[in-house]
C-alpha cells in the first residue's frame, strides 16, 4: 500500500467568479471573489478592500448569486458547486466574528441525465421567487423560494429547446419569466418562457426572436424601468423588449469575444463588458420616453475604455472602481476615469494587482542560488498575460541602496538632530573600533558625533530622547547630549571589568560583566545603577525589551555558559523568576522576548544555528511550550523590527530567516539574502520602512515584502509560455512560448510587444530540410485580421531572465516538449525541443521534428534536427538516450558519435503518449484516455516490454513515479490517484494489472508533477517522517506538495482527519468525505491513501478546546500493533512538523 | 457631449468615501488575505433543498392527461373511480404461499 500527504502550498489564485452587494450587513458594500472552492470577503471602504474572511467550500463553485428576498435586510449568496450542491448563505455578526450561516442546502444531481456541455447555468429570478438552473440538457430545474416551508422543492421541467448557451430571469415580469439563448441546427435564438410557480411548469411563451447573430453568447437582463434583455453577440449586440428591438455592429467589439460584463448602475442603462483580449467597453441604452410616460430603448453605445488583464469576470464596486477577475492572469482593481490618459487614449488606471499563478502549464525546481533550497519558476498565464512566476519559500528583501564596507559586528539607527525626527545616522561597530555614517538623502557620510566613543567597539546604541544617545562600549554606558555634544552622564562596571553583554531598551540597561548583572535605569538624564547580582555563571546572551504598549520591561531574560540555561529574572530586584534547562553543549548566543498576535515568547537561539522558542507568561515570569527548530548552521543573531505595523523578528544567520506570527502559530519564513550578520530597522526619509543589513562585504538597505510565506516575482514576457526547462550548465533557462500575430495583406504582423520579439539574436526554422507544405506568404483576402500562433523557442538568462536568443519555429508548428539533457558520451548538454505539425483537415499530426540546440559561451547554436512521424508530445533523457513519445509510440533515439539522433526501438498500444517519466530502466506512461502505463528498457535485447498496466479508463493530465513500484496519477476529472505494481504477484495476468491502491479528489487539474520541494531540506529533528516530495502544479493557480507517509502516521492522520471533518462545520454542509471522493464520469468512490493537509493543518487553528476535543481517542498505533493514546501536545507537534514541508 | 463622458459622468455611488483615501495608502497596504473562516459550532439549516421525488416523465403524463381531459377529472373525483370496479380485488398474501 501507499500512502500520502497532500497539502496546498500556494493556494489557487485564478477568479472564476465575483460578485459586489451588501453581505455582511445591509450598511456595508462587499465584494466577493470565487476562487475555485474558496471565497474571499471583502469590505469596500475609504481604504480600498478591506479582507474580512476566507471560506472554504467543499465543492468547486460553479455559480455564485447574490439576491435579497424581500423579507431580507441585506443579501444572501446562493452557491452551485459543480456537483450540484447547492447552497443559500447568510452572513451573521459583525465582520470580527462573521459567521456564514447556512440558510438552505441540498444536492440537486440527478441520477439520470445529459451532463450540458456549456456547464452550469443558474439564475435567480430578480423578485427571488425562484431559482433556475440548467444542468442537464433538456431539462431546466427550478426551485421556488418559499420562505416558511422546512423543505424546497426542486423541480425538473422538461425543455425543448436542448442546446442552451445563456439564461436568466427578465426584470418586471407579473409571473418569473426567463428568456434564454440556444441553438439548433439553424442558428442561435432566443426565446422567453413564463413559468408558473403553482403549476411548476412553463405556461406561455410571451415572445421570440429567431435568428440572432450566430455566435451570440450572452443575455444581459435589463433591470425596471426599461426591462427587456440585451444579447451580446460575436460582432453586434441587441436589445429587445419583446415588442421592438434594436441593434448595432460596432465595430469596436469585433477584433474579440466579449466573455463578461458588470452592471454599473440599478437604472440598468450602462454596463461594461470585458473581452477575451483584455479590453473593458462602456455599453450605454439611451432612452427616450414615450407618451404614456414609459421609457424605451432609442439607441445602444459602445465605445471601448481601455484594457486591463483578460477578464473573467467584472463587478462594479463604487465610485467608478471595478474589480476584473482574471483566470488567465493577474486580477485587477481599476478606476474608471473621466478623461483619456493623454498618452494611451485610455479611460482606465490599475489601482491594484493581484497575483494570479493560473494557468500554471508547466514548472521547474531549480536551486539557482545553491541555498539547498528549491524554487519553481512556472509557466503562468495565456495570451497577453503569459509570464513566468519565481516561486521561493521566504520573504523578499529589494536592496535599494548598497554601502561597501566589512567586519561590521553591529549596527544602529539613530535619529541626530533630525528635523522630520526619523532616523538619519547609522552606528557601525567594528571590532576595537565604531564609525557613523549620517544618512542625508541618497548620500553617505561619515561624521563624527562629539561625545562619541569611536576608539573601542559599541555593543549598542540608541536615542533615549531626540537629543540624548545612548551608548554602551565593553568600558562604560554612556549617555551623550546632542544639544550641548558632552557626555551628561557615563557608569561603569568595577574595576577592572569590562561589558561583555548588554541588552537596552533606551529607558532601562542591563549589562553583564562575566557573570556580574548590573540593572540601571536611565532617569533625569543620568545612568543610574539600582541593582547587582553575581550569578553562578557568565552571562552568553542577555534582553530586556519590555512588552508591547510598555515602554519598561519587568522581566529580563538571559541565557548562561557552563549550565547551558536560559533564566528569566524580575526587575528590579533581579530575582530568579524562571530556569529553563536548554540541554546539549551548545551556548546560546542571542535571546529575545518578542510578542506576536497578543501571544508573548521568548526565543533563545544557539550556537549552532538552532533556536529554543516558548511561551512566555508576562505576569508570573514562566516559561512553557518550549520548542525547537533550525535555522542554519552559523550562531544566530535575534533582531526585532517593524513590518506592517506588526513586530517581526530577525534572525541573521548563514540562513537570513524572518520570524513572524500567522493564526497564532510562528512562521519562520527564509530571506532571499545569503547571508545577514546584523540588521537593523531604518526609517530615514529616503529610506523610510528599510531595513539595513550587514553581511561581510557590505551593509544593503532594502525594504521587506508583505510578510508572506511564498515569495513570488513575475516575469512579463507578454506571450503565452508552454514548456520551461533549466541548464545549469549554461546558466539558462529554455522556454517555450506560443505567440498571437495577425494575418496581415502581406504576411503575419506582430500585434503587440512581447517577449519574443526582444532577443538580443534571433534564428528560425525556415531552412529545415523538413519537407512539409510550408506556408508560402499565399495570403488568401478572407484570411487577413486572422490571430496565427508562432511558437518559439527562447533563451533565457537564469538570473536577469533575459533573453538571450529566440528561435522561431515553422507555420503551424507546435513545440509541445523541451527538456535539457546529456546524451551518450556527448559532454555538451542540450536544449531538446519536440513539435508536432498541425493540418486543420488531418485528426491528429503525422509530421513533427525533435530539434537540438547547444549553448556554448552565452550563444545559442542549431545542432540538429529529426523529422518524426506525428507530435512529439514529451521527450526525457533516458539512460543517455533521448526517450520520446510520438502520438501512440514511445520511442527511443540513441545519440551517435555523428551527433545524430537514431530510432533505436519504440513502444506501440497506447491511444496517445502524452506524458513520461523515467527512473532506471523504467518508463512511466500517461495516456490520453487509457491512464498510465509502465514499460520497462531490456538493455540486452534493445527493447521495450509491457511490464504492468493500469486498465481503469483514466484520462491522463499529468504522472510522475513515486518509487520503483507507486505511480502517481492526475486526470481530467481533477482526481489524483496511486497505482501500484504488484512484483509479488504469483502470475503474468496478476503482475501486468496495476492496483489503483490510493485515490483522491484535488478539485483542480494538475498540469504538472515535478519531484522537488519548497522548503530547506533536513531541517530541524523533524520526528514527523515524510518520504519524497512531489510539488504539483494547477489550472487554477495552485501549487501543492505530496509527500509519502508511513502506515501509522497515515492511520494517525486519518482518525484526526476524520475528527476535524467532523468538527469544522462545513459551510454549506457538503460533507468532506464526499468532497474528497474520486469522482470522475464513470465512478464516484470514497477517497483513500491520501491525507488531506488542508484539513488537518487547521488542527493548529483550533482553540485548545477543540484541539482536546479532537485529539480525544485518537489512537497511535506501532509497528508491533500495540495502540497507544495521543496527547494534543503529540499531535501539535506532527501538525506543525508537516506544516513544515511546504 | 461624448457617448464616454456620458457615461463615466455621474458613475453611481454607494458611499462617496469609499476609495477616497486608497491614494494615501499606496504602496504602503496592500489588500491582504483575508482570514480564515473556521467554524466550530454547529448552527442547523433552516431549509433543505430536495429533488422532486415524482418521476418527470408521470409528472408530464399527468398533467398532459389532466389538460386534454378537464372535464373528466371532476366527474372522477365525483364518483367511485370507475376503473376501482375493473379491478380484481387483490388476494390475502398468504394465498400466494398456499
Amino acid at each position: 500500500m501507499s500512502y500520502q500527504y497532500l497539502v496546498t502550498a500556494h493556494k489557487t489564485t485564478a477568479v472564476s467568479a465575483c460578485v459586489t452587494g451588501q453581505f455582511t450587513s445591509s450598511k456595508h458594500l462587499n465584494l466577493i471573489i470565487a476562487k475555485n472552492s474558496r471565497l474571499e470577503i471583502f469590505l469596500v471602504t475609504p481604504e480600498g478592500l478591506q479582507p474580512v474572511k476566507e471560506i472554504g467550500i467543499y465543492g468547486r463553485i460553479a455559480v455564485m448569486r447574490l439576491f435579497r428576498p424581500s423579507y431580507e435586510q441585506k443579501d444572501l449568496l446562493f452557491i452551485v458547486t459543480s456537483r450540484y450542491d447547492v447552497m443559500i448563505l447568510e452572513a451573521r455578526g459583525d465582520p470580527e466574528n462573521l459567521e456564514i450561516h447556512t440558510k438552505a442546502h441540498g444536492n440537486v444531481a440527478d441520477k439520470i441525465g445529459k451532463v450540458s456541455e456549456n456547464g452550469i447555468l443558474a439564475v435567480i429570478d430578480p423578485e427571488s421567487r425562484v431559482i433556475c438552473l440548467r444542468l442537464y440538457d433538456g431539462l431546466l430545474k427550478i426551485i421556488p423560494l418559499e420562505k416558511d416551508l422546512l423543505e424546497l422543492k426542486a423541480v425538473s421541467i422538461r425543455i425543448e429547446e436542448c442546446d442552451i448557451h445563456d439564461l436568466n430571469f427578465l426584470h418586471g415580469c407579473v409571473n418569473p419569466t426567463i428568456i434564454l439563448l440556444h441553438q439548433d441546427p439553424h442558428g442561435r435564438h432566443i426565446k422567453t418562457h413564463e413559468i408558473s410557480l403553482k403549476e411548476k411548469e412553463f405556461i406561455k411563451v410571451p415572445w421570440k426572436q429567431d435568428y440572432i447573430d450566430i455566435d451570440a453568447s450572452m443575455i444581459i437582463p435589463v433591470p425596471e424601468p426599461l426591462c427587456g434583455a440585451i444579447i451580446i453577440g460575436q460582432e453586434s449586440i441587441l436589445y429587445h423588449d419583446g415588442v421592438t428591438y434594436i441593434s448595432v455592429a460596432p465595430p469596436v467589439i469585433k477584433h474579440s469575444s466579449i466573455v463578461c460584463y458588470a452592471k454599473v448602475d440599478c437604472g440598468g442603462s450602462r454596463y461594461i463588458l470585458g473581452d477575451l483580449a483584455g479590453h473593458v467597453f462602456m455599453l450605454m441604452l439611451e432612452k427616450d420616453e414615450k407618451m404614456d410616460g414609459s421609457f424605451f430603448v432609442k439607441d445602444l453605445k459602445v465605445e471601448l475604455l481601455g484594457e486591463v488583464t483578460i477578464p473573467e469576470c467584472i463587478t462594479y464596486l463604487d465610485n467608478g472602481v471595478l474589480y476584473i477577475g482574471s483566470r488567465m492572469g493577474d486580477s485587477q482593481l481599476v478606476k474608471l476615469n473621466k478623461g483619456p490618459n493623454p498618452e494611451t487614449g485610455s479611460y482606465v488606471t490599475v489601482m491594484e494587482t493581484f497575483t494570479n499563478l493560473a494557468p500554471i502549464v508547466d514548472m521547474v525546481v531549480v536551486d539557482i542560488e545553491r541555498q539547498g533550497q528549491g524554487q519553481v519558476v512556472t509557466c503562468t498565464g495565456a495570451f497577453k498575460e503569459g509570464s513566468l512566476r519565481v516561486i521561493r519559500n521566504g520573504i523578499g528583501i529589494e536592496e535599494v541602496a548598497t554601502i561597501e564596507l566589512g567586519g561590521i559586528k553591529g549596527m544602529w539607527a539613530l535619529n541626530v538632530k533630525s528635523e522630520s525626527g526619523l532616523d538619519n545616522t547609522l552606528v557601525l561597530s567594528f571590532v576595537g573600533h565604531t564609525r557613523v555614517l549620517s544618512l542625508n538623502g541618497e548620500e553617505v557620510e561619515e561624521i563624527n558625533v562629539a561625545g562619541f566613543q569611536s576608539e573601542q567597539q559599541t555593543m549598542y546604541c540608541g536615542n533615549y530622547r531626540a537629543d540624548l544617545v545612548i551608548q554602551v562600549v565593553p568600558s562604560s554606558v554612556k549617555l551623550i547630549n546632542l544639544k550641548t555634544d558632552a557626555v551628561c552622564s557615563e557608569w561603569k562596571p568595577s574595576e577592572g571589568k569590562s561589558i561583555s553583554v548588554v541588552a537596552c531598551n533606551n529607558q532601562q540597561v542591563v549589562c553583564a560583566s562575566g557573570s556580574e548583572l548590573y540593572y540601571l535605569e536611565i532617569s533625569a538624564d543620568q545612568v543610574v545603577e539600582k541593582k547587582h547580582v553575581t550569578l553562578d555563571h557568565e552571562v552568553s546572551c542577555i534582553d530586556i525589551t519590555p512588552l508591547p504598549d510598555n515602554n519598561v520591561a519587568e522581566h529580563v531574560a538571559i541565557g548562561l555558559w557552563t549550565d547551558m540555561t536560559c533564566r528569566i529574572l524580575k526587575i528590579p530586584s533581579l530575582e530568579i523568576a524562571h530556569t529553563e534547562f536548554l540541554g546539549g553543549d551548545i551556548i546560546s548566543r542571542s535571546i529575545l522576548f518578542a510578542s506576536f498576535e497578543g501571544i508573548h515568547y521568548v526565543l533563545c537561539a544557539l550556537g549552532d544555528g538552532s533556536m529554543f522558542y516558548f511561551n512566555f507568561n508576562a505576569t508570573s515570569g514562566q516559561l512553557f511550550e518550549k520548542k525547537r527548530v533550525t535555522l542554519g548552521t552559523q550562531p544566530i543573531v535575534l533582531r526585532p523590527f517593524k513590518s506592517m505595523a506588526t513586530t517581526n523578528v530577525f534572525a541573521c544567520s548563514d540562513r537570513p530567516t524572518v520570524i513572524y506570527s500567522s493564526n497564532h502559530k510562528l512562521v519562520f519564513s527564509n530571506v532571499n539574502l545569503k547571508e545577514v550578520t546584523f540588521m537593523c530597522s531604518l526609517n530615514t526619509d529616503t529610506y523610510p520602512d528599510s531595513l539595513a543589513l550587514a553581511n561581510d562585504q557590505m551593509v544593503s538597505i532594502g525594504t521587506i515584502d508583505e510578510i508572506q510565506k511564498l515569495h513570488i516575482r513575475s516575469v512579463p514576457l507578454g506571450e503565452a509560455p508552454r514548456r520551461i526547462a533549466h541548464q545549469e550548465s549554461s546558466q539558462t533557462f529554455g522556454v517555450i512560448t506560443a505567440r498571437l500575430d495577425v494575418q496581415g495583406p502581406t504576411g503575419l504582423e506582430s500585434v503587440r510587444d512581447c517577449v519574443s520579439n526582444r532577443a538580443q539574436n534571433t534564428s528560425n526554422s525556415a531552412n529545415s530540410p523538413i519537407n512539409i507544405i510550408k506556408n508560402a506568404g499565399t495570403t488568401q483576402a478572407q484570411d487577413v485580421g486572422l490571430e496565427v500562433e508562432i511558437y518559439h523557442f527562447l533563451l533565457l538568462d537564469q538570473h536577469t531572465f533575459e533573453v538571450i536568443h529566440a528561435h522561431q519555429m515553422l507555420p503551424n508548428e507546435y513545440c509541445l516538449s523541451l527538456i535539457s539533457c546529456k546524451l551518450g558520451d556527448d559532454p555538451n548538454h542540450y536544449y531538446v525541443v519536440g513539435t508536432g505539425l498541425v493540418v486543420p483537415e488531418e485528426s491528429e499530426p503525422k509530421q513533427g521534428r525533435i530539434l537540438l540546440f547547444h549553448v556554448d559561451d552565452g550563444k545559442l547554436t542549431f545542432v540538429c534536427e529529426k523529422e518524426v512521424k506525428g507530435a512529439c508530445y514529451s521527450l526525457a533523457q533516458f539512460n543517455g538516450k533521448l526517450l520520446a513519445s510520438i502520438n501512440s509510440t514511445v520511442r527511443l533515439f540513441e545519440w551517435t558519435a555523428e551527433k545524430e539522433l537514431r530510432l533505436e526501438c519504440s513502444h506501440f498500444n497506447n491511444i496517445i503518449a502524452l506524458y513520461i517519466r523515467t527512473k532506471g530502466d523504467f518508463v512511466l506512461v500517461g495516456d490520453l484516455m487509457r491512464a498510465v502505463t509502465l514499460l520497462q528498457y531490456k538493455t540486452m535485447e534493445g527493447s521495450f516490454e509491457e511490464i504492468a498496466r493500469d486498465y481503469n479508463p483514466n484520462w491522463m493530465t499529468a504522472v510522475e513515479i513515486l518509487d520503483d513500484d507507486t505511480f502517481l496519477g492526475a486526470e481530467n476529472s481533477f482526481n489524483l490517484f496511486v497505482c501500484q505494481k504488484d512484483s509479488a504477484a504469483t502470475n503474468d495476468e496478476e503482475r501486468q494489472l496495476m492496483q489503483e491502491v490510493a485515490q483522491f479528489h484535488l478539485g483542480d487539474l494538475v498540469n504538472v508533477f515535478r519531484h522537488g520541494s519548497l522548503v530547506m531540506q533536513h531541517l530541524g529533528e523533524s520526528t514527523t517522517q515524510t518520504f519524497g516530495s512531489i510539488l504539483y502544479g494547477t489550472v487554477g493557480g495552485a501549487i501543492g506538495v505530496i509527500t509519502q507517509i508511513s502506515h501509522e502516521l497515515y492511520d494517525l492522520l486519518n482518525q484526526l482527519q476524520e475528527k476535524l471533518a467532523s468538527t469544522i462545520k462545513s459551510v454549506g454542509k457538503i460533507d468532506h468525505s464526499f468532497w474528497r471522493s474520486f469522482s470522475s464520469e464513470v465512478k464516484t468512490e470514497p477517497a483513500e491513501g491520501f491525507i488531506d493537509g488542508d484539513l488537518v493543518e487547521l488542527f493548529l487553528d483550533l482553540p485548545r478546546k477543540d484541539m482536546e476535543e479532537v485529539v480525544s481517542g485518537l489512537q497511535l498505533s506501532s509497528t508491533s500493533g500495540t495502540k497507544t493514546e495521543v496527547t494534543t501536545e503529540t499531535i501539535i507537534k506532527i501538525v506543525e512538523d508537516l506544516t513544515r514541508i511546504h | 457631449m461624448s457617448a464616454i463622458s456620458e457615461f463615466l459622468s455621474g458613475l453611481p455611488s454607494y458611499d462617496v468615501q469609499n476609495f477616497s483615501k486608497y491614494a494615501d495608502n499606496q504602496g504602503r497596504l496592500q489588500t491582504r488575505k483575508p482570514a480564515l473562516h473556521l467554524p466550530t459550532t454547529e448552527s442547523p439549516a433552516d431549509q433543505v433543498i430536495v429533488p422532486e421525488k415524482s418521476n418527470i416523465l408521470l409528472r408530464y403524463l399527468h398533467q398532459k392527461w389532466e389538460k386534454e381531459n378537464p372535464d373528466r377529472k371532476r366527474e372522477l373525483n365525483d364518483g367511485e373511480l370507475p376503473s376501482h370496479s375493473l379491478k380484481r380485488p387483490r388476494y390475502d398474501d398468504s394465498d400466494d404461499s398456499g
